[in-house]
C-alpha cells in the first residue's frame, strides 16, 4: 500500500539526490561485479542492491531514532536538576508520561495527521492506527522506520513543555495536555513543513526542526506558563524576580550532555538516510551541530560573566542547548563558520531571553521557552541568512541565504513559517490550557505547591531517606506564615 | 566535667580533630547543622539572579572533658578552626552534671 502523502516525506533535499544515484558507489559496484561473475540474473542483482540500500537507510533511521529517544533522559535529568527537591518525582513523571502517552497518541492519530496524505496542505488524513503491513517501503524508505524516528521527534516537542510548567502544574492536567500536543498540535505543524503541506511547498527551510519541533514545544510552554502564572516565591512583594535554585546541578549538566548526545541523532538523522551521498552530509551536519553547541555554551558563559559577574553553570548549560536548537534548522544548509556564528548568537540570545521572560512574569524554571522558542526562531531566521546556494537549491527553497548572495525571498518564507507555527501553537495550546484551567484545573492548590507536588501527587518524594529541608527563601517563609500548611505525611519538612 | 560545644566551618573539621587528638581527646560527637551569625547569611548567584542563603552549613562539635585542661581544648579549636574571616564560628562551654557509660552503667567523671 502506497500513501501519496508519505512520498513527500523524504525531505525535499533528498529527492534530486536520489535521482542522481546512477553509480551506486564502490560497495554496490563490487557487489554487482561479484554477482555478475557468479552468473546471477541482472534483475536479482538490482533487487539485492535495492534491498541493501533500504537496509542501510533503515538502520540509520532506527539508530537516529534511538538517539533522539535518549534525549528524553536528557530532558528528564535537566528538568529534575533545575527544580527543587520537593518536585523531583513530579517532573520525572511528566517526562516519562510524555514519551509513553506520546507513543500511543502518535500511533493512533499523530502519525496520520503528520504524514498521511496531506489534505489541502494543512493536515494529513491517512495512516491512522497503522496495522502490520500498513506501513510499507515507499521510494526506498521504510515507512515503519519513519514512524519510529518521527515519534521520537514528537516526544521531544511534547517534553519541552514540562520544564516551562514545572513545580506548579496539576498532574492530571498535564497528562490531558500531552495527548493533544502529540496527537494534534504538533502533527499539524509537521504536516505543513515535512508532510507535503503548504509550508514545505513554499520552500520553508527547517532541516531538523528549529521551528517545526522545538518552537512548538516552546510556544505551548509559553501559553501554559502564561495561564498558570508564576510559582509562589518567584516574585518578591515589590515584583522583582527572585531566583529559586534548582536542587542538583550535576543532574542538570548530565542532562545537557545527554541532550547534546541525542542531538547527533536529531540533526544528522534528518538526512533520512545514508545512501546516495548522504553519509558525508550526515557527518558534516554532526560537525555543524558540535560547532554551534560549543559556541553557544562559550558565549552564554561569557555573557553571564560579563553581565552578572559569575560564570553561571545553569546559563552555560542553557547556552549549549541554545546553540543546538539554533543550528537545528540550518545544520544541513550552512557552512561550519556560519554554524559557529549561529550558535554564538544563540548563546547571547538565551541569556537575555531568560532575563526578559523573568521580567514579564512568565515563570519558566528551566529556561525552556528561551532555549527552544527564542533560539528556535533565531535558528530558522539564520537559514534565510546563511543557507548556501547548493543546499537551498537542492531543497527547493526560493532563494539561498541573504548573506550568501541570495535575495530576501528565502528570509521572507522563513518568517512566514515562524509566524504560522507561532500562531497555530499559541492558539491551539492556549485554547487547550484555557479549557483545562476552567474544567479540571491547571494548577495545584497553594498548600500543595508549598509542600511540593511529589508527596501530594505521587505519594512520596524522590529522596525519602534524605532530609529534604532546604534553606527557604524569605518570600516562601512569609507565604507560609500567611497560609499555614500542615506538614505532609512523610514529607520530611 | 565540662561540655565544649563548638560551631565550626565544615572544611576545618579534620584539622580540628587532629589537633584535639594531639592533646589526648579522641571522643567527640559531630552534627551537620545550619546556622547564621550577625551577618545574617550570604548572597549567592543563580542564573543571573541573587540568591539569599539565610543559613550556612556548619559543623557542631561536642566534647565532654574531665581531666584535660579546658584552655588547651579551646586553644586547639580556636587555632585550627579559625581563618580570620567572618563565619569562623563560636565555642560554648557548659557544666555537665553527670555521665553514664551505657555498656557498664558506670557513672560520674570516670564514665567520660
Amino acid at each position: 500500500m502506497i500513501h501519496p502523502g508519505i512520498r513527500a516525506l523524504p525531505l525535499r533535499s533528498r529527492l534530486p539526490r536520489r535521482a542522481k544515484r546512477a553509480g551506486i558507489g564502490l560497495a554496490a559496484g563490487l557487489l554487482t561485479a561479484l554477482l555478475a561473475t557468479l552468473g546471477i540474473a541482472a534483475a536479482q542483482e538490482a533487487d539485492a542492491v535495492a534491498d541493501l540500500i533500504l537496509a542501510v537507510d533503515t538502520i540509520w533511521f532506527v539508530i537516529a531514532g534511538i538517539l533522539v529517544f535518549f534525549m528524553q533522559a536528557g530532558f528528564g535529568l535537566l528538568e529534575a536538576g533545575f527544580v527543587r527537591v520537593k518536585n523531583t518525582s513530579n517532573i520525572l513523571m511528566k517526562n516519562v508520561l510524555d514519551a509513553s502517552i506520546g507513543g500511543v497518541a502518535w500511533w493512533a492519530v499523530g502519525f496520520g495527521f503528520a504524514f498521511g496524505a496531506s489534505q489541502g496542505g494543512f493536515i494529513g488524513g491517512h495512516s491512522f492506527f497503522p496495522a502490520l503491513g500498513g506501513l510499507t517501503e515507499t521510494d526506498g524508505v521504510s515507512e515503519a522506520a519513519v514512524f519510529f524516528f518521527q515519534w521520537a521527534f514528537a516526544a521531544t516537542a511534547a517534553t519541552i513543555v514540562s520544564g516551562a510548567l514545572a513545580e506548579r502544574t496539576k498532574f492530571s492536567a498535564y497528562l490531558f495536555y500531552t495527548v493533544f500536543i502529540t496527537g494534534l498540535i504538533y502533527p499539524v505543524v509537521i504536516n505543513w513543513g515535512w508532510g507535503g503541506g503548504w509550508l514545505g511547498e513554499m520552500g520553508f527551510m527547517d532541516y531538523a526542526g528549529s521551528t517545526l519541533v522545538h518552537s512548538v514545544g516552546a510556544w505551548a510552554g509559553l501559553a501554559g506558563a502564561f495561564l498558570l502564572g508564576p510559582r509562589i516565591g518567584k516574585y518578591a512583594s515589590d515584583g522583582t524576580p527572585t531566583a529559586i535554585p534548582g536542587h542538583n546541578m550535576s543532574m542538570a549538566a548530565l542532562g545537557m550532555f545527554i541532550l547534546w548526545f541525542g542531538w547527533y541523532g536529531f540533526n544528522p538523522g534528518s538526512t533520512l538516510g545514508l545512501t546516495g551521498g548522504l553519509a558525508t552530509e550526515a557527518a558534516w551536519i554532526a560537525i555543524n551541530t558540535t560547532l554551534s553547541a560549543g559556541a553557544g555554551a562559550v558565549v552564554a558563559m561569557g555573557v553571564a560573566k560579563f553581565r552578572y559577574g559569575k560564570a553561571d553553570l545553569g546559563l552555560t548549560l542553557n547556552g549549549a542547548l541554545a546553540g543546538l536548537v539554533s543550528i537545528t534548522a540550518g545544520c544541513g544548509f550552512v557552512e561550519p563558520w556560519a554554524a559557529i556564528i549561529i550558535g554564538a548568537i544563540g548563546g547571547v540570545l538565551v541569556v537575555f531571553s531568560v532575563a526578559f521572560f523573568d521580567r514579564i512574569r512568565i515563570d519558566d524554571p528551566v529556561g525552556a521557552i528561551s532555549v527552544h522558542g527564542t533560539c528556535g526562531v533565531w535558528g530558522t531566521l539564520a537559514v534565510g541568512l546563511f543557507a548556501t546556494a547548493g543546499a537551498a537549491d537542492a531543497w527547493g527553497a526560493p532563494s539561498h541565504g541573504l548573506f550568501m548572495g541570495g535575495n530576501i525571498e528565502a528570509l521572507g518564507v522563513q518568517i512566514v513559517g515562524i509566524l504560522a507555527v507561532l500562531g497555530w501553537t499559541l492558539a491551539t495550546a492556549g485554547i487547550l490550557f484555557f479549557v483545562i484551567k476552567n474544567t479540571i484545573g491547571l494548577r495545584v492548590s497553594e498548600a500543595e505547591e508549598l509542600a511540593g507536588l511529589d508527596v501530594q501527587e505521587h505519594g512520596i518524594g524522590a529522596y525519602p531517606e534524605f532530609p529534604t529541608v532546604a534553606p527557604g527563601t524569605a518570600t516562601e517563609v512569609s507565604a507560609l506564615e500567611e497560609s499555614p500548611v500542615p506538614a505532609p505525611a512523610g514529607g520530611g519538612d | 566535667m565540662k561540655m565544649v560545644v563548638a560551631i565550626i566551618r565544615p572544611e576545618r573539621l579534620s584539622i580540628v580533630r587532629h589537633a584535639l587528638e594531639q592533646i589526648g581527646i579522641v571522643s567527640m560527637t559531630i552534627t551537620e547543622v545550619r546556622g547564621r551569625g550577625a551577618q545574617r547569611g550570604i548572597v549567592q548567584e543563580y542564573r543571573g539572579q541573587q540568591v539569599q542563603v539565610d543559613y550556612l552549613p556548619k559543623i557542631r562539635l561536642e566534647i565532654v572533658i574531665n581531666t584535660t585542661p579546658l584552655d588547651s581544648v579551646i586553644d586547639a579549636i580556636v587555632e585550627n578552626a579559625g581563618t580570620g574571616q567572618i563565619g569562623d564560628g563560636k565555642i560554648f562551654v557548659l557544666p555537665v552534671e553527670d555521665a553514664v557509660r551505657v555498656r557498664t552503667r558506670e557513672r560520674g567523671p570516670s564514665a567520660v
